[in-house]
């Protein structure tokens, strides 16, 4: 918990400034019936007008401290907390980003994002409140505790035998409340999965007619969590009436023993002495009151504090520092590659041995899972192999840090992601800097441009989040144009052509071609018609390498390649089609 | 004050309208507001006993000369103090255990259970517009920021206006011009939080938008994880974050200190007050006045002026829940946006039963936006049992077909019918109850491999589903599994691989096995080999049913009864796969094109 305290640093200067104002603020309310006093001992008493304007002066302009104090310090405050809380969020964001996809799916993406914002919500929450009593407790239990023992040390020592009890009461609250926390985070976290997924897969769930189970699985989720949080509020709220109740028990056993003591003479001690000591303990019973509060919002700071730090103490593999790698030519080689994922039984990919040129069209032909999108994952560096070496140019992908690969090499995912925004802010992700016209000859390529030019507001096509209102194929069209953008001397395809008609596919890869002339690109394919215009293909089948070479050759050589290309092309032999 | 102008405002009647909501709202946990009123008097009696009793006793202490049994003296009234004492604390549980219960179990989950079931009711065009991200703060965020207002203004502004009449009453009782005093800086505090507390509402306003952006983008990043990494795009997304955060920061910084300026200015008015008694009653006392027939005492000024220092704690409290009230409004407003989003119109009459398949496009005319039509005149007679193939380029509006059929969305003129029975006139649930359908985007969910596939029925065996799994193919792959078929699939459905997860989504349709079938795109990702011998498993399942069947690759659809090629919301040509290309036109086009080996 006291680790994230360390983002308050630059603000201690401020939070020092804070806690000199509130003492300001709290001498001059304190002086306020003090100076009463006074206008009652010289003035009304001495009947002495004049003495009695100048102190209501001296009131008014105490007053008038404390209101500036006030202002100030909440000035002061309220920037620190918000600074707070910014600096955290970007922390989280920051460090989420450098996670690798396991450490990403370890708490998932739902379970991130309330970590991201809610949960350090509610930390400020608390900060907030921890802020202010911080200040005035120590203030109250302090002097109200030296001023008691100066009244009366025997009778004052009554006050404090009821600490013990407090402490105990709070470790028992404490103790009962954490759980209770933690398990409403965890069903926020879960409604929120739950709300998630009922926004993005709404057509599956209403086609199978599921929604009165997921309304009703998120309801059940929302109840838990509220369950818990009242809970966990009345389990803190009994700490105010108990403890109250324990120090007003304190203010009749010191008037009890303090009557006593005067009626049996046994000590000095008068009535005006034990009034004094019950007023005493009136301002160290605020404080206590106060400590308890706060201490009451420890196990929700905590189990907070520990959520989010949990993400911020992953530890992320130091990346190789690379500043002087040169630019990739596009030369790349698997050496006797191994993979396997996070407890996966077998290895996705197994004995990978290829190596290709620069400037080479290359094509990857397999069947479903036989580990074309794990090649590619390897690639671009988001897992690490643990067996064999991958290489660019000749040098171990384990001395360039992932973003130098990634800078060099430019990959069409499997699934197109589309941000909200606009074409041109989904298309030019890559490339802040380019201008429409780059823009445009993106989408030329990408066949695209046809249907952008028929929108009325072009490039300000305002896509809605998951690019819902837009086609497969122009999805996909999209992430192509956006990967043209970006420079690099690898392209990747990873499937990209399937939710394109062959038609519009032939047109593009046209295009492409002289594109990318040049340029080391590799293909992820199920179309055989696609591998067959490569310059090599490697067929993969179940992690392994099952043949290489040109499509001649393949259907020669390799049953796999011969059975693909026959799937693909057996009805036509059947119906002995145009052609 | 220029600083505080404010940015944006929200107009009076929306205000207005808002609040009355928001008392409606209230409504429901009216009993339990009713409760807390009771109690909170109650206790505040108690509060103002006790100090009574103590100086009783305390008096009695400090006259006492050493004669007499002082603790018979006092025993009793010091009983009396512990006793009521005790009820304090007892009835400030049951208050607080009241109110806590009232407000997060009646209305912050009411709320939230309200939004979430009103998802039910929402368009699927509503919900494709809505970002994941925005709905989730307003549901976690700004439901909390209620919940909070209104814990706060139950438990404050109760205990705050009672406190202030007792005292009001006895201040009188002791010296009237002095109250009168005491009262009219009360007018004071209200207005000064009043207008501060307005002046930050656009503030708040900001914030919670600000707040709605950050959850947005957060939720983006995550969820675009992998397309983030591959482009080096972390920078930009944290800048994109940075500005979100930082607008939240400032308009935080200044909604809070706006609000918090409340206590100061209420304390400063109140210790205003409490001089001005200090003098005049002073001057009575010098010149020795009287008030209400009695000479003013310094007994009486000490008393009026503790009972006025008493004033500011329940003074800040209304302060602070008029401030509350004001942030409510903001946050207020975008839940209530949700809820009153129109809904969809319902449908009472259902599909007949038994429905044999037959579909009818009559004149359908459809567009997502009025400027750009999609569907012009589409007119299409289905027989009941056959196979229609539906090919075109991307963007033709194949999918939208689908959402037509589905009733996701409505056709703006013309009809849809199946076995005759137009399907607008009778509910969504009934008319979705006749399809199995594969969508193009496939859709997992966090979940294990059986919980997806069973997802298309409801009460199924193990068999089935494994059954359903090897007719699509799936079996083999999910034997392979960490855990077969209790591998659960990760949020991001990362971990398996894109044909798979078609290949899951097959399975899905085959086990749910309607009259009608809809394939969109379904077999896109799965390699050819595959592709062949689920088709076959497909021929079986598709005996006897309707089946629409998408694809781009034309192998799928050469045996369909009749392929439809639509063309820019046209349908330019129909016929058998023999037919269309025979006639040479776009389809033998497209067709060809596959062919086309460099
Ligand atoms: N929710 C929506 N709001 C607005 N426009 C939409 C929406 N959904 C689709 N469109 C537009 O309607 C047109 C037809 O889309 P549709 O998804 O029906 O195409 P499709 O034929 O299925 O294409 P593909 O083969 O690429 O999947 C496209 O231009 C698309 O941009
Ligand atoms: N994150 C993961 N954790 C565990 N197993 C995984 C993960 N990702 C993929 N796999 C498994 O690894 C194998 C290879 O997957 P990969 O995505 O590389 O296949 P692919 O060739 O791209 O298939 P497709 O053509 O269907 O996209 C599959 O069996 C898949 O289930
Ligand atoms: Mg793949």
């Amino acid at each position: 918990m006291f680790k994230l305290l360390r983002y308050l640093k630059p603000d201690a200067k401020n939070i020092i400034a804070v806690v000199m104002l509130a003492l300001v603020e709290s001498a001059a309310s304190l002086a306020l019936p003090y100076l009463m006093s006074f206008i009652v001992k010289n003035g009304i008493n001495a009947l002495d007008m004049r003495v009695t304007l100048y102190a209501a002066g001296a009131m008014v302009v105490m007053a008038a401290i404390g209101l500036a104090a006030g202002i100030i310090s909440y000035k002061i405050s309220s920037g620190v907390l918000s600074r707070y809380s910014r600096t955290l969020r970007e922390a989280v964001f920051k460090k989420v980003n450098t996670l690798n996809p396991d450490q990403l799916n370890h708490w998932g993406t739902g379970a991130l994002v309330t970590r991201s914002t809610n949960d350090i919500g509610l930390l400020e929450e608390c900060a907030s409140f921890l802020m202010r009593g911080v200040i005035s407790i120590p203030i109250l239990v302090f002097g109200g505790g030296v001023l008691a023992f100066l009244a009366d040390p025997w009778l004052a020592l009554i006050m404090f035998t009821f600490v013990p009890v407090v402490v105990a009461v709070l470790y028992l609250v404490v103790r009962r409340i954490m759980p209770l926390w933690e398990k409403s985070d965890e069903y926020i976290d879960k409604q929120n999965s739950i709300i998630r997924e009922r926004l993005t897969g709404i057509r599956v769930i209403r086609a199978f007619n599921r929604e009165d189970k997921e309304c009703e699985r998120a309801n059940e989720a929302t109840r838990i969590m509220a369950e818990n949080i009242i809970k966990a509020n009345v389990n803190m709220g009994i700490l105010t009436p108990l403890i109250l109740l324990g120090l007003n028990m304190v203010t009749v056993l010191i008037v009890l023993v303090g009557a006593e003591l005067m009626q049996s003479g046994k000590s000095a001690v008068t009535g005006a002495d034990i009034i004094a000591i019950v007023q005493y303990v009136g301002l160290v019973m605020n404080g206590i009151m106060m400590f308890a509060m706060m201490l009451a919002f420890l196990p929700k700071v905590v189990v907070n504090s520990r959520r989010i730090n949990e993400v911020l103490e992953t530890e992320v593999p130091a990346e190789p520092d690379d500043a002087d790698t040169a630019d990739f030519s596009g030369g790349l080689k698997f050496n006797h590659v191994n993979f396997a994922y996070e407890g996966a039984a077998e290895n996705a990919l197994s004995d990978i041995c290829f190596e290709i040129q620069p400037g080479e069209k290359v094509a990857f032909i397999g069947g479903t899972g036989s580990g074309k999108s794990t090649i590619v994952r390897l690639i671009m560096k988001f897992f690490t192999s643990g067996e064999g070496e991958i290489s660019f140019d000749g040098r171990s992908i384990n001395d360039i840090s992932g973003k130098k690969v990634r800078d060099n090499v430019t990959c069409v995912l499997q699934n197109a992601t589309i941000f909200s925004g606009t074409i041109r802010s989904n298309v030019r992700m890559a490339a802040a800097d380019a201008d429409d016209a780059a823009v445009y000859d993106a989408l030329t390529v990408a066949e695209l441009k046809g249907f952008v030019d028929n929108l009325e507001n072009g490039l300000d096509y305002e896509i809605q989040s998951g690019g819902t209102n837009l086609s497969g194929g122009q999805k996909q069209r999209i992430a192509i144009a956006r990967a043209l953008l970006k420079k690099g001397s690898i392209y990747l395809f990873d499937d990209s052509f399937s939710a394109l008609d062959f038609l519009t596919e032939s047109r593009i890869k046209e295009k492409l071609n002289k594109k990318l002339e040049g340029r080391t690109r590799i293909i992820m394919t199920q179309r055989a018609s696609t591998a067959a215009a490569c310059d090599r293909i490697f067929v993969l089948e179940n992690g392994r390498i099952a043949g290489s070479g040109r499509h001649d050759d393949l259907l020669e050589n390799c049953r796999q390649y011969r059975e693909i290309y026959e799937s693909q092309t057996g009805s036509r032999a059947s119906e002995g089609g145009v052609g | 004050m220029r600083r505080f102008r404010s940015p944006d405002k929200m107009t009076g009647t929306e205000r207005k309208g808002i609040m009355k909501r928001l008392m409606k709202e209230t409504g429901r946990i009216k009993w339990g507001m009713v409760w807390v009123c009771v109690l909170s008097a109650v206790s505040m009696t108690a509060n103002l006993i006790a100090p009574k009793y103590l100086s009783d006793i305390l008096d009695t202490l400090n006259a006492y000369n050493g004669e007499g049994n002082l603790l018979s003296e006092i025993g009793n009234a010091l009983i009396l103090l512990t006793v009521v004492y005790a009820l304090y604390s007892v009835i400030m549980y049951f208050r607080m255990l009241l109110s806590n219960k009232v407000v997060s179990r009646h209305f912050t989950a009411r709320l939230r259970m309200d939004m979430s079931t009103k998802i039910k009711y929402l368009p699927v065009s509503y919900v494709d517009k809505t970002d994941a991200g925005q709905m989730l703060d307003r549901m976690t965020a700004d439901v909390s920021q209620m919940g909070n207002s209104i814990h706060a203004i139950i438990e404050t502004l109760l205990m705050g206006i009672l406190q202030l009449i007792a005292i009001t009453v006895i201040i009188f009782t002791i010296n009237w011009v002095l109250a009168l005093i005491v009262i009219a800086f009360v007018p004071m505090s209200v207005v000064l939080s009043y207008i501060f507390a307005k002046r930050s509402e656009p503030y708040y306003d900001k914030m919670f938008k600000a707040s709605g952006d950050i959850y947005q983008t957060v939720e983006e990043t995550y969820s675009g994880y992998q397309t983030i990494k591959s482009y080096n795009l972390e920078s930009l997304q944290e800048q994109k974050l940075k500005m979100h955060n930082d607008a939240m920061c400032s308009s935080q910084t200044r909604a809070t200190f706006m609000s918090s300026m409340v206590t100061p200015l209420v304390t400063f008015s109140n210790n205003l007050a409490y001089v001005l008694i200090c003098l005049i009653g002073a001057y009575f006392a010098i010149k020795g006045t009287s008030v209400g027939g009695n000479v003013v005492s310094v007994a009486d000024i000490v008393a009026v002026v503790i009972y006025a220092k008493m004033f500011s704690s329940p003074l800040e409290q209304i302060a602070n829940a008029i401030s509350s009230l004001q942030r409510v409004a903001s946050a207020s407003k975008r839940v209530y946006e949700v809820l009153d989003e129109p809904e969809m119109d319902v449908q009472t009459d259902v599909m007949p039963e038994n429905v044999k398949g037959v579909v009818d496009f009559e004149h359908v005319a459809f567009s997502y936006n009025p400027e750009n039509p999609l569907l012009k005149d589409v007119n299409v007679h289905v027989e009941a049992g056959s196979k229609v193939a539906i090919v075109g380029p991307t963007g033709a509006g194949k999918t939208t077909v689908v959402n037509l059929l589905m009733r996701f969305y409505d056709p703006q003129s013309g009809r849809i019918l199946i076995d005759g029975t137009d399907t607008k006139t009778v509910s969504r649930e009934s008319v979705r109850d006749c399809f199995s359908m594969v969508l193009q985007d496939t859709w997992l969910f966090g979940g294990s491999v059986y919980d997806n596939i069973a997802y298309g029925k409801e009460g199924v065996s193990r068999e089935d589903v494994e059954r359903a799994a090897i007719a699509a193919h799936a079996d083999a792959f999910i034997r392979m599994l960490p855990d077969g078929y209790d591998t659960v699939i990760n949020e991001s459905v990362t971990n398996i691989s894109g044909g798979q997860k078609q290949l899951l989504t097959i399975a899905r349709a085959f086990l749910s096995d309607k009259p009608l079938l809809i394939l969109d795109e379904a077999t896109s990702s799965v390699d050819t080999r595959t592709e062949v011998l689920i088709q076959k498993a497909m021929d079986d399942l598709m005996k006897n049913k309707t089946g629409f069947i998408i694809a781009h690759r034309l192998s799928t659809i050469v045996n369909a009864d009749v392929i439809l090629v639509i063309k820019d919301g046209d349908i330019v040509e129909s016929g058998t796969h023999k037919e269309l290309l025979a006639k040479n036109g776009f389809y033998a086009e497209i067709y060809n094109a596959q062919y086309k080996f460099a």
